[in-house]
């Protein structure tokens, strides 16, 4: 039997990241759609639409928040991230390194998704998420096309999950906190 | 600020007119859209459109009354102003004008 309930993750993104001018009625038209019979798959599909066309269009009206956005998430993030992995990097050490890696590169995404949310418009976090991502397939395409070292099989997977899935994942995480924090918001259950 | 209708505006605008106020919302104007058309539009796309044409005067809204059927949340209807109706008949006369005379879409 089919859950009769839209999915509870993308109805909250929908309500913390995008304006409540078109929150108020989107989510009731896709709530309304779902019950008449559309899949949880199209519902996510259109709160991934959704949610990108308000981050464009955030970017596009506010050039200089979102470069704003994107320098001050990636500066708190990133610095962060390299500042905890290194320690676990240096007493750690080995294949255990590389699991905290993981953590590690959740929080420090987090805490730059949080910066942002904090700082900026609630659109701006989807905008930096997907900043993320295409930065990591650059560097990605950098260096398979210039190698500076091989590195081990294991970092690999790694740095390949870290980069396209557990950071942004922890910028949306830690956006959804902030914004959640400062709307005082709590989901509302369908 | 241009005057210039998109296609997509145009089409937004015309389901507008051709549904009652009390009916014209996000997913009747998608499926009045995708009627026409053939094409599946997504919601987010046409209430991205008519966000756009309010700010530009051509579009109006309110809120409706909310119900269970879409788990508390209220609907928001849509109107075209007189200003939207001034630039959809402009559109129109442009496209006759252009269409008028092309061998290619004269019917057989």
């Amino acid at each position: 039997m089919k859950p009769t309930d839209p999915p509870a993750l993308a109805t909250a993104l929908l309500e913390l990241l995008i304006p409540p001018r078109t929150s108020a009625g989107l989510i009731g038209d896709l709530v309304e759609e779902h019950k008449n019979g559309r899949s949880r798959a199209w519902y996510w599909q259109q709160t991934i639409m959704a949610l990108t066309l308000s981050a464009f269009r955030e970017a596009r009206e506010r050039k200089f928040h979102a470069i704003t956005a994107i320098v001050l998430g990636y500066l708190s993030g990133a610095s962060l991230c390299y500042f905890t992995t290194s320690l676990a990097g240096r007493f750690v050490g080995g294949y255990t390194a590389y699991v905290l890696f993981i953590p590690l590169g959740f929080l420090s995404a987090a805490v730059g998704g949080w910066m942002v949310s904090r700082s900026h418009s609630r659109a701006m976090v989807f905008v930096f998420a997907i900043f993320c991502i295409i930065a990591s397939a650059v560097a990605l395409a950098v260096y398979m096309l210039f190698p500076i070292d091989r590195m081990p099989l294991a970092m690999t997977v790694v740095v390949l999950t870290l980069d396209f899935i557990i950071m942004p994942a922890g910028v949306l995480a830690g956006g959804l906190f902030g914004a959640a924090h400062e709307s005082h918001s709590t989901y509302r259950s369908i | 600020m241009s005057d210039h209708l998109g296609s997509f505006d145009l089409l937004v605008l015309l389901s507008l007119l051709r549904l009652e106020e009390e009916q014209a919302y996000g997913v009747t104007i998608s499926t009045e859209i995708q009627q026409a058309t053939g094409r599946a539009v997504a919601l987010a796309t046409v209430y991205a459109t008519l966000e756009r044409l309010e700010d530009r005067g051509l579009v109006s809204s309110r809120l409706g009354e909310s119900t269970a059927q879409r788990g508390g949340r209220a609907k928001r209807h849509f109107r075209v102003t007189t200003n939207g109706v001034r630039q959809v008949r402009e559109a129109k006369a442009a496209l006759l004008k252009m269409w008028r005379g092309i061998r290619e879409l004269q019917e057989a």
